[in-house]
């Protein structure tokens, strides 16, 4: 195990940060609210169809990092990212790239469960709409199918498509929120904190389907609850303070994690 | 144990006793509350008590009725149912004639008396029955005629028997004619047809608020045409896409003054601005229209920024999450789900600029205008404005009406209100 | 394993433990069953077969520790699934140190060849080892089962073990006694005997982990105990 002097002279991430054929790069990545530092010069890859979870201890910094993915910091007027995030070689953050269809590819979830205020077939159809996936009225339904079909909630809401996505319970929202972000073909997932709203018996099922997605698409997700990254994901990287610590198999890192500060974190010493 | 701390039994003792206290402060204060509402409730009950009472009978008006002998060549010479022809005709000599038939009056003094009893609008109401009915030549039908207002008013009770002949509006001739119409069972006293389809007049029987109605709903329709989409545009704009700076804060601070200034400056300007500068003419509901519009501007874009800053930011993230441009989320969702807000906000303005009265007067629609506008662009005045001019007026008459026209001004106003009330809570979401 | 949890790869974890786990018990029988047989046939490839198997239980030991430890650490398994794990975890090390005392026996029958020792009073040894391979085997059974009945008979059978293997010792003391030069013979044999009354010791340590297995709380009373050779003293 590295010990404290070492590291913070070296201030390098301990562990995997490189992945084979990534699909997503983060090099020497920074993020600034004003003067305030929030992320500290990141380097890190996300892996092609498996799941990686972001922890560590309240504020430090995981969230923030994961918005850089798909630009959902720029709705943010003081925040300022530094670095580079590329996507098949291209950096997103480039002036010539447009947002609107990265954050198609880059699909993202949220914390609380947020469905627009139409009907469940509405809240899925919305997005192949604005980006004119669909050709008719029978290919939407289709797209609208299969992406309830693949998040688990078809057999649920197959007799009541026109209702209104909020009347559904918190888990049924949540899914209702995956099967929106798969309807426009993303290839990278981003969960932030997905499950913190849901009771367990619904948490247990989104990890499932989160495990059964993880074929398919590439997934990160923040959590906060380490049994969670635990029971859920494939890489683990954990966050202090602004900087990414250390990455490795989840299975390594909660069995024999290197760096002692992630060590004390995984055994309830701090955060 | 910190012996700061008390122990719960001592600390239960000491709430006991506190409670009869904090008890009776909590009666008092209810006591007060009710005081309040229960004060603020006679004032209002008062207020509508009077005003109805006014009012009420302003709806009603006595009226003569008279068998009038529909003679075509009498009343239409060129027998072509035109304007001129009917000026010509001697309508309201058959009126007379029919009249004096019953009351008998001798000599010209007295003719010119009784002439003066049935409402000079005589001619104007049989011309309006053959134009509308033209079978009606030929026959002897019978006809109500709106008394004159002095009449009415000694028929309501206002003018007196009992006061002497040179302190009365009405001569005791007069009073000998209408006694014996009376005994022929000749008058009645009925729903006023003057009140709400007549016009501006001068004789107080014949006035009526429609002219002033319509004035007021183009006015009000100019208003809101204008006023809501730049009111919700402005809003939308400063909430969702000007950046935050200090010019920004500086238009907000400006926006929300101006909510404040009195609508007679608002009038001032337009004078100076549209009447002035621009040559509009005055006295229209197009201009009068434009003031109002500045004047409830900054009550819809506050209510409307109001509703947008109550969208919550996941419905926006969902929106931008999914890959929705900045217009798009501003259309699909920001709006719709504000609607109600700021349609409440809307409505509230308009129901405010339904009752303004001094701006509409500084721009001149105050005019004695007798014809019902027809389009933005022909002079007119609006409700209040007649109110305030029928209660320079003497005759009692226009009193009644006053308080008639208050009341279908009030009316209104409630059930823009009410309409507000009503989309708020139907449109209300729970996201 | 009945019910199945909302995370499949949970279960797959379990199964995965579970199978490793039965393996080495299998296995660890296959050996005891040979090292017993071997003391009758004394082939001699076969117990140098026995003897170099014991790797093959060391690295299904390891697994299942290995996958044991992975279960706790992500994904803190509760109640019965707890109990099933660690479970797993005892029961795997007893059966590696059944698969020692398997090898230790051999390494004995070995040595007994070479003494070259004839007329061997060992019929009662064979009839120890069947037992022994019996409760072995029902243990097994018992665990696949999940059969906590049948644990308390496997558990009540050992004090037979115990009487033969005082007997037996008894016999070859009186033997050692009478003739000098089979003190050496006499020796290994007492070796192996007793290794044959641990073995079956261990089995019932098997059994009393599954009964925690289905109750959740230890076997109560106490085991009976038939073993005397320690108190006795031969005459």
């Amino acid at each position: 195990m590295l010990i404290n002097n070492d590291l913070k002279t070296l201030d390098l991430t301990v562990g995997d940060v490189f992945s084979q054929n990534p699909r997503l790069k983060a090099r020497n990545v920074s993020v600034f609210y004003g003067d305030n530092k929030a992320i500290d010069n990141v380097t890190i890859d996300i892996g092609n169809k498996e799941v990686i979870s972001f922890i560590g201890p309240s504020g430090c910094g995981k969230s923030t990092f994961l918005r850089c993915f798909n630009r959902m910091n720029d709705t943010i007027d003081s925040c300022a990212v530094k670095g580079e995030i590329t996507i098949d070689d291209e950096n997103i953050y480039d002036k010539k790239i447009d947002v609107v269809p990265l954050r198609a590819r880059i699909g993202m979830v949220f914390q609380k469960p947020n469905p627009f205020p139409k009907s469940i077939y509405d809240n899925v159809a919305y997005g192949p709409r604005i980006h004119g996936l669909s050709e008719n009225k029978e290919h939407l339904d289709g797209i609208v199918e299969e992406s309830l079909k693949r998040a688990g909630l078809w057999e649920e809401v197959i007799d009541r498509l026109d209702s209104p996505g909020t009347g559904l319970s918190g888990g049924q929202q949540q899914r209702l929120c995956i099967a929106r972000a798969i309807a426009v073909s993303p290839e990278v997932i981003l969960m932030d904190e997905p499950c913190s709203a849901l009771d367990p018996i619904a948490t247990a099922k989104i990890e499932e389907l989160i495990h059964e997605l993880g074929n398919d698409y590439s997934i990160v997700i923040v959590t906060h609850s380490m049994q969670q990254a635990a029971r859920v994901s494939k890489k683990t990287a954990y966050f202090h303070l602004g900087k990414l610590i250390e990455v490795g198999r989840t299975k390594d890192i909660f069995t024999r994690p290197q760096h002692h500060q992630t060590e004390a974190y995984i055994s309830g010493k701090i955060g | 144990m910190n012996n700061k701390i008390i122990s719960p039994s001592d600390a239960l003792d000491i709430v006991k006793k506190s409670i009869v206290k904090r008890r009776s402060r909590d009666n008092r204060l209810k006591l007060f509350g009710r005081i309040a509402i229960g004060v603020a409730v006679c004032f209002l009950l008062t207020l509508f008590y009077s005003i109805f009472t006014k009012g009420y009978p302003g709806f009603f008006q006595y009226y003569v009725t008279l068998d009038i002998k529909f003679d075509r060549e009498r009343i239409d010479p060129k027998g072509d149912l035109s304007d001129n022809s009917l000026f010509d005709g001697e309508a309201s000599i058959i009126v007379n004639e029919s009249l004096y038939s019953i009351i008998q009056p001798k000599g010209r003094k007295e003719k010119k008396l009784a002439k003066k009893i049935v409402s000079s609008g005589k001619d104007v109401r049989i011309a309006k029955m053959v134009k509308n009915n033209p079978s009606l030549f030929g026959t002897t039908t019978s006809v109500k005629f709106a008394l004159d207002d002095d009449v009415d008013s000694f028929l309501r009770g206002y003018l007196k028997r009992e006061t002497p002949e040179n302190e009365r509006r009405i001569s005791d001739k007069a009073i000998q004619f209408i006694d014996k119409l009376n005994e022929e069972g000749r008058i009645s006293y009925e729903f006023s047809d003057y009140i709400l389809g007549g016009s501006a007049s001068g004789n107080a029987e014949m006035a009526g608020i429609k002219g002033a109605f319509i004035g007021s709903m183009l006015t009000l329709s100019v208003c809101l045409l204008i006023a809501f989409p730049l009111g919700v545009a402005t809003a939308v704009y400063l909430e969702e896409i000007a950046k935050k700076n200090r010019i920004t804060e500086f238009i907000e601070v400006n926006i929300n003054n101006l909510a404040a200034v009195p609508s007679v400056v608002f009038g001032i300007m337009g004078l100076a601005i549209f009447i002035s500068i621009f040559g509009m003419p005055r006295s229209i509901p197009l201009v009068g229209g434009m003031v109002l519009a500045l004047m409830t501007l900054p009550t819809i874009i506050i209510s409307s920024r109001a509703a947008i800053r109550a969208v919550p930011p996941s419905v926006r993230d969902a929106a931008y999450g999914i890959g929705a441009s900045k217009i798009q989320v501003i259309f699909h969702h920001v709006i719709p789900l504000a609607m109600p807000g700021m349609l409440t906000g809307t409505i509230i303005g308009m129901a405010q600029a339904l009752g303004e009265t001094a701006p509409l007067l500084m721009i001149g629609m105050v005019a004695f205008i007798v014809d019902v506008p027809n389009s933005v662009l022909d002079p007119g005045t609006v409700l209040p404005v007649q109110i305030f001019m029928w209660a320079d007026f003497a005759e009692r008459m226009f009193i009644q009406k006053t308080s008639a026209a208050i009341i279908v001004l009030l009316g209104f106003l409630i059930s823009m209100n009410a309409l507000a009330v009503y989309l708020r809570k139907k449109l209300e979401r729970r996201w | 394993m009945e019910n199945t949890h909302i995370s499949s790869s949970f279960d797959k974890d379990l199964n995965k433990l579970n199978d490793n786990l039965l393996k080495l018990g299998n296995t660890a029988l296959d050996q005891f069953e040979s090292c017993i047989n071997n003391f009758g046939t004394q082939n001699l490839d076969e117990i140098k077969t026995v003897i170099s198997n014991d790797k093959i239980l060391d690295d299904l030991d390891d697994k299942v520790q290995k996958y044991g430890f992975e279960i706790i650490a992500l994904r803190a398994p509760q109640a019965a699934d707890l109990r099933r794990v660690i479970v797993a975890l005892k029961i795997a090390t007893i059966f590696e140190r059944i698969g020692d005392y398997s090898r230790n026996i051999s390494n004995r029958t070995k040595l007994l060849i070479e003494l070259k020792y004839t007329d061997l009073p060992g019929v009662n040894i064979g009839k120890m080892g069947q037992k022994t391979q019996t409760m072995f085997e029902d243990v097994l059974d018992a665990y696949i089962n999940e059969d906590d009945k049948l644990a308390v008979k496997i558990r009540n059978s050992d004090i037979k073990i115990d009487k033969m293997h005082t007997e037996y010792y008894l016999e070859i003391i009186s033997h050692m006694q009478r003739k000098k030069n089979f003190a050496p013979t006499g020796a290994h044999l007492l070796f192996i005997a007793k290794n044959i009354e641990r073995v079956a010791d261990y089995i019932t340590d098997v059994a009393e982990q599954i009964y925690f297995l289905v109750n959740g709380r230890a076997l109560s009373d106490l085991r009976p105990k038939a073993d005397k050779t320690s108190l006795k003293i031969p005459n």
